[in-house]
């Protein structure tokens, strides 16, 4: 039902004897036909960027960003997102990024000028720092509250802008007190953190006047995290078992002392290995939780399906590193098409309602700031 | 005429509505199969976004609305003919034009090894220069209080060999840096699994452990030691390592941000050894300085290179990790020194305190030889 006055979309059925009205203005509701079609049908993503194509738009953007001193940065961050939206298409029709260069340049500005006070103060005030460090994390469920926003606001699809709705009190429950309270737990908490992160986010979003809804659990959190955590160590320890043998091998036969060389060796060859096996279980977590988040949201008529696998996630990241490695970075456009493509054609929308019945609401504020301080310390959020 | 079809979305409902539209040089002209001329605007009233590869052109209108089309050519003849975007078709033709990729390849890469060799150090030189010492006198206080904790125990040299080596000290200090002489104090502590090894805080203290006093045979050879940490103060290598290492961690924040986290593990090498690089340079410097202060006294760099060999000697299963070490291999340093004597002998005058640069990879170095590390 649909308020002519207003504009607003609404979902319900008014009673038999009545006439539907506008809760708003009052005026009668119409009904659009065709909203809920019977059999529900499928769309699957379509991802057409090439990595011909994206390394060229990376490169100049580089090369630019370098010249400029970091100036361009925000200019080069603008024509990637509208080059990866609007290669990026549902039923036909491309996203949109609406970002504005100069809003995430004042961002970029600021939280340059955060890191440069943190990092010089750390040196010579330690003290001073710490209490910047604790300011920082007092301000970042603000920068993520903002980032989350910026990011939907300036997002469209059919010219209808996605939002975000999340309330700034719940970022802080989300990225302040649970994050705090975390250590407190010994990190079991953690899967739950993580989960809960997933909800402020999934739960929060909105296709013009369509709000989402997350039926999101903590339990596949904990699956995953266990799981993931027990094939880590299992690798691990098959790893070390092996690169001790090894070691073993080479010191016999240099002749040399162990000692220094051991400890030493031990030491680095136990932490590269510890970050090679994190980082690749990131992936696998990634795939397991958010197979488990995109099914568990709906958004109007609309249900996700993603069908993304550990297996092929892990190996995409593995390759994806020595490929980056190997080619000294310029494999980096690749890389990233390449993963992005893997988990665009594995989502996919099942909509009871047709694709081109939803409402847009009128726009609001926007501003980059958070925009660039997640993108700065790496947040991943969302796909 | 410009004629082109396009999706039009009114903004209200994710509708799309095929539309036949036409740009007769002033106004854009709306018209689909129930009604001619819908909609139209005037050219200076709408916004199109820059070409991008082989991405749908947007046009945005003043309502609102939302203009998409695969037509990129009528488009382009569009923007050809109101000048809108003009500032933007430039990026856009150095994307589609390979030889100009190929040059921002190359441009890039000469850019990065310019903004890595050259313009982080002397930028960072440069600021570094004007900052007194005491600024730092928090954070060494600090470390030393940590290293305190950790390895050193009190000294137990007598108080007599204290004096004599404090004399030696203050020649050193108002050899290489007379100026800030007041700003220079040496500390004693017994190394414990530190061992023999010598290193400078950047607010002036020079910690000396007394195994390395041992293991000097002569006052010389302590006042080459002294004069490489001295030096690691006087020129700020610590301050300048901090500034360098800001400078790459940008760059590489630069050059990773708006990629996926594959770059941002990747980088972790390239990182290590720059910074690595730029602490090798600043252990040449260092070196440096000392060799010419022993040849200006007429001493040669005898002394300290013999310091270094036993230092060297005392750890035999120290690690040869070349580019992913600290500092420059040993042998490296002695010969180095070496060439420095020859060099005092060719021109008889040593020129003194004007480092020609070496190789320019370099950091911070607080300790004589990285055996610590």
């Amino acid at each position: 039902m649909v308020c002519g006055t207003c504009n607003v979309a609404y979902e319900y059925a008014a009673p038999e004897d009545q006439p539907a009205c506008c809760p708003r203005c009052g005026s009668p509701l119409t009904l659009v036909m065709n909203e809920f079609s019977a059999t529900p049908k499928r769309y699957g993503f379509e991802f057409t960027a090439t990595a011909s194509e994206y390394f060229r738009i990376w490169i100049v953007n580089l090369f630019l960003t370098i010249i400029s001193l970091g100036i361009y940065a925000a200019w080069a961050k603008v024509r990637t997102r509208r080059y990866i939206w609007a290669n990026t298409s549902l039923a036909g029709h491309p996203f949109t990024f609406h970002g504005r260069p100069t809003a995430i340049l004042k961002g970029n500005l600021i939280i340059a000028a955060i890191f440069i006070a943190y990092i010089t103060l750390k040196k010579f005030e330690p003290v001073v720092a710490t209490g910047l460090f604790l300011v920082f994390g007092f301000v970042f469920p603000f920068l993520v509250y903002k980032s989350l926003r910026f990011n939907a606001h300036n997002t469209s699809y059919r010219n209808i802008r996605f939002r975000f709705l999340g309330r700034l009190k719940d970022s802080y429950e989300t990225y302040l007190l649970f994050a705090g309270i975390l250590p407190c737990t010994l990190f079991i908490f953690f899967p739950a953190w993580q989960f809960y992160k997933k909800k402020y986010f999934f739960s929060n979003l909105a296709y013009g006047l369509t709000r989402s809804s997350f039926s999101g659990r903590k339990g596949p959190f904990y699956k995953a995290y266990f799981f993931t955590s027990l094939a880590g160590i299992a690798v691990f320890a098959f790893f070390s078992w092996a690169g001790s043998y090894w070691l073993e091998q080479i010191s016999a036969s240099a002749g040399v002392s162990a000692g220094t060389l051991n400890m030493f060796y031990t030491f680095f060859f136990t932490s590269f290995l510890a970050a090679v096996i994190f980082y690749t279980l990131q992936a696998a977590i990634y795939s397991l939780t958010m197979n488990h988040c995109w099914s568990e949201t709906r958004l109007g008529g609309l249900t996700f399906r993603s069908t993304f696998t550990v297996r092929r996630l892990v190996y995409i990241r593995i390759t994806n590193v020595l490929a980056v490695i190997f080619s000294l970075g310029l494999l980096v456009p690749w890389a990233k098409i390449r993963r992005l493509r893997y988990i665009l054609e594995n989502l996919s929308i099942v909509s009871a309602q047709a694709l081109d019945t939803f409402h847009g609401s009128p726009g609001s504020d926007l501003s980059a700031l958070g925009d660039a301080a997640t993108d700065f310390i790496g947040i991943e959020i969302g796909l | 005429m410009i004629h082109f079809a396009a999706d039009y979305f009114d903004g209200k409902t994710s509708r799309a509505y095929p539309v036949r539209a036409v740009f007769d040089g002033t106004a854009l002209v709306l018209s689909d199969d129930m009604q001619e001329n819908f909609y139209n605007a005037r050219y200076n009233s709408i916004d199109i976004d820059p070409a991008l590869g082989t991405t749908k052109r947007s046009i945005r209108l003043p309502n609102g609305a939302l203009l998409q089309t695969d037509d990129r050519g009528a488009v382009n003849a569009i923007e050809t003919a109101t000048g809108i975007n003009r500032s933007w078709n430039w990026v856009h033709y150095l994307e589609t034009h390979w030889r100009a990729v190929v040059a921002c390849v190359f441009l890039t890469v000469a850019a990065l090894f310019c903004l890595v060799y050259y313009a982080i150090p002397h930028a960072a030189n440069y600021a570094a220069r004007g900052v007194p010492l005491h600024v730092t006198g928090a954070a060494s206080k600090q470390t030393l209080k940590m290293f305190d904790q950790r390895f050193f125990r009190p000294t137990a040299l007598g108080p007599e060999r204290i004096q004599e080596i404090k004399t030696v000290f203050a020649e050193t200090v108002s050899r290489i840096d007379p100026a800030h002489a007041g700003s220079y104090t040496i500390v004693f502590r017994k190394g414990g699994r530190i061992g023999a090894n010598a290193f400078a805080l950047p607010s002036g203290i020079v910690v000396v452990t007394d195994e390395l006093v041992k293991l000097a045979e002569n006052d010389d050879e302590l006042m080459g030691v002294f004069a490489h940490e001295i030096t690691h103060v006087k020129k700020r290598h610590a301050l300048r390592s901090i500034l360098q290492s800001t400078g790459v961690f940008f760059l590489v924040t630069l050059l990773t941000g708006d990629i996926t986290s594959v770059a941002n593990f990747a980088s972790f090498l390239p990182v290590l050894l720059i910074e690595n690089g730029y602490s090798r340079d600043f252990e040449r410097e260092a070196d440096h300085e000392a060799g010419t202060l022993l040849i200006g006294l007429g001493k040669g760099t005898e002394p300290f290179r013999n310091i270094l060999h036993k230092m060297d000697a005392k750890h035999p299963e120290t690690l040869k990790l070349g580019v992913f070490s600290t500092h420059p291999e040993t042998i490296q340093r002695i010969e180095e020194l070496k060439k420095l004597d020859e060099k005092s002998h060719k021109q008889d005058r040593p020129s003194h305190g004007h480092l020609p640069r070496q190789d320019l990879f370099c950091y911070n170095g607080c300790t004589l030889t990285s055996e610590t590390r």
